[in-house]
């Protein structure tokens, strides 16, 4: 090194093409405590501390080697004593008489590294907060989305309560009216009554009370099915017989529809609880009786399928039109054309299908393919033999 | 021949080792998402949160180019990543050649000497962090809401090689805090592993350790310092791969 360099106010290095230590000015030897001398054949790694040789190694040098310099890195030299000195270093590649070498210079940085350091970490501060907010900020949101789920949650329930009450009202009162103005009539004018004329109100009383009979039972399972408790009994059941015998109560009903039962021989047995698949069936068939014309027929099919039996309620109306069959099974749903025609609580089919869901088989609602040739309403539920025991 | 450039900068550092192989193989080269001219919109915190992330792209691209019987060469920490798409896929390749390996650079002792000590490593983050890496996190927003200073971020992403700040912290993580000597003795292709006489990074003892766990392996030690003797040695690092390809190609059952 030239004795000019030796005043210059920052760490000149000289390096060879291995980086190892050519030549060094007074500075450089000042910054870290060493003399010059002492340092010409070290490997510049020597100087360096742990992190700044990694930092140099895999990416100062890479740079240096392909673009012929690098300026303003950051790295710690490591003084005699093994204290650091921050410095910032340029470096360029030069091409000397003996081959290729490095020239590096390097300046401390003392306290420019404090306040950077400082700075830095008051930063990363602040952006960490930044986060921390943006992440409290969304909480929110959430916060208030759920809230607002919430409230239409309610709103719904309200509407369902409404719904309720409406039905109640009409459901229970049309009966009830009836009842208590034919009883009126039979206990005043008994007397006086043509016996054919009285028997006609006996029997309207009958099948009235009969509806309030089967609203009640309904009710029942709705409170239960709203409760969360839809657990029935499980026993073998005999479909074929089931249908059977809902079809006989209801033909008793009905005198103005005609029944007829198709039962696929073989039938396997189900599990489930026959009180409420007959509840079922019964109310798929006064579905069909109110749906469908005087007159016309009522098919109930049950056969074997897909490891289980499927019953089919095929009636001759007008079929669901451009209804959503799913639709038809939630609570207090009531097709738009079905309101007027006839009068229904909207909850029989929802119990159906809470009934059937429970006994661990599906519902299901169709129109037959040809327009104004019926509707189909059907269940399936597995065979005994596929449940799994439990 | 598929080139993969190890943590610190990009393809760009195959210049003169690369070109050597072309007249007898099909050479590719290739930046890790982050770095080069990569599509930095690809980048996932969620793959390249450990060094699979960086197998997969590896055996993406393999399997996009169809390559079959292919060598692989990684530096540095993608010595550690060949080794991975190697173990993830052993029919596709037919050699390793690991440049500089470390499978853990932390210390661990008695028994294991990577060279550095956890606090070295802090240090390391804290100083890429005051050599813009963490300065660039903590002005991704500001420069995102100045969409007419694109020169700030572009000096940020150049002032080493071309590699993405925050991306390389994550690369950094990843690369000096893992573990992969449990890894060694799953590797089932034939490999050679080349080390510098003097490098502060990898230190011999560690490319012995790998020859040591790496059943079947090559040593080859290039009297150089540093840590890239693909840059500092291109003739000695092209002859070490040469002298070890022909020898395969004599002697196919070695290796």
């Amino acid at each position: 090194m030239t004795r000019d360099l030796d005043g210059v106010p920052g760490g000149v290095l000289g390096l060879s093409a291995d980086l190892h230590i050519l030549d060094a000015n007074a500075t450089m030897g000042d910054l870290i405590g060493r003399s010059p001398s002492a340092l010409l054949g070290e490997p510049l790694d020597s100087l360096l501390s742990a992190p700044s040789r990694i930092l140099f190694q895999t990416h100062v040098f890479p740079v240096l080697a392909a673009h012929g310099r690098v300026e303003e890195v950051f790295l710690t030299l490591v003084d005699a004593t093994g204290v650091p000195v921050p410095v910032l270093l340029n470096a360029a590649r030069s091409e000397g008489p003996a081959g290729q070498r490095f020239d590096v210079l390097v300046v401390r940085v003392l306290a420019r590294t404090r306040w950077e350091t400082e700075l830095l970490a008051g930063a990363q501060e602040l952006a960490r907060e930044r986060a921390a907010s943006q992440a409290l900020a969304s909480d929110l949101q959430r916060a208030v989305e759920d809230l607002s789920v919430r409230h239409e949650q309610e709103q719904r329930s309200h509407a369902v309560r409404d719904a309720f009450l409406g039905v109640l009202s009409h459901e229970l009162g049309t009966p009830i009216t009836t009842i208590y103005g034919m009883s009126q009539l039979l206990t005043q004018r008994l007397p006086m009554l043509d016996v054919a004329v009285a028997t006609e109100y006996v029997e309207e009383i009958h099948a009235e009370s009969e509806r309030l009979r089967r609203l009640m039972g309904d009710l029942i399972v709705l409170s239960r099915a709203e409760a969360g408790s839809m657990v029935l009994e499980a026993e073998p059941v005999l479909v074929h017989r089931v249908v059977s015998s809902a079809v006989q109560s209801e033909r008793a009903r009905a005198l103005s529809h005609r029944f007829i039962i198709e039962n696929q021989p073989g039938l396997p047995l189900i599990m489930g609880e026959e009180t409420y698949l007959e509840q079922v069936i019964r109310n798929y068939l006064s579905n069909a009786v109110k749906y469908s014309p005087a007159g016309s027929t009522i098919l109930v099919r049950s056969e074997t399928d897909a490891g289980g039996v499927v019953v089919r309620v095929l009636d001759e109306g007008a079929g669901l039109g451009s209804e959503e069959p799913d639709r038809l099974f939630e609570l207090f749903y009531r097709a738009p054309g079905a309101a007027g025609k006839a009068p229904g609580s909207g909850i029989g089919l929802f119990v159906c299908r809470q009934l059937i869901e429970a006994m661990r088989g599906r519902t299901w609602a169709r129109s037959n393919d040809a327009p104004n040739t019926g509707a189909e309403f059907g269940f399936w539920l597995p065979a005994m033999a596929d449940l799994p025991l439990d | 021949m598929v080139f993969a450039h190890g943590f610190g900068c990009d393809q760009s550092l195959w210049r003169s080792v690369a070109p050597a192989f072309e007249g007898t193989h099909q050479v590719i080269t290739f930046d890790y998402v982050g770095a080069g001219d990569s599509d930095r919109s690809a980048y996932d915190p969620l793959r390249y949160g450990s060094l699979a992330g960086y197998a997969s792209d590896v055996l993406d691209i393999c399997r996009a180019l169809d390559l079959r019987d292919t060598i692989l060469v990684g530096h540095s920490v993608s010595a550690t990543i060949a080794m991975l798409a190697a173990i993830a896929e052993p029919a596709r390749f037919r050699d390793l050649i690991l440049i500089t390996p470390s499978p853990r650079y932390l210390d661990d002792p008695p028994g294991y000497r990577g060279g550095f000590s956890r606090a070295d490593i802090d240090g390391l983050f804290g100083m890429m962090d005051l050599n813009a890496m963490g300065w660039a996190e903590v002005l991704a927003p500001v420069v995102m809401g100045n969409p007419d200073q694109p020169q700030l971020t572009r000096q940020l992403e150049t002032t080493f090689c071309s590699i993405d700040p925050v991306m390389a912290r994550e690369f950094a993580r990843v690369t000096f805090l893992g573990d992969n000597r449990g890894d060694l003795a799953a590797v089932s292709t034939p490999t050679l592993i080349i080390q510098c006489s003097d490098d502060a990074v990898a230190p011999p003892e560690v490319g012995e350790y790998v020859h040591g766990h790496l059943a079947g392996s090559r040593l080859t030690t290039i009297e150089a310092s540093g840590h890239c003797p693909h840059v500092s040695h291109p003739v000695e690092t092209v002859a070490a791969i040469r002298a070890y390809l022909m020898e395969r190609q004599r002697d196919p059952a070695s290796g």
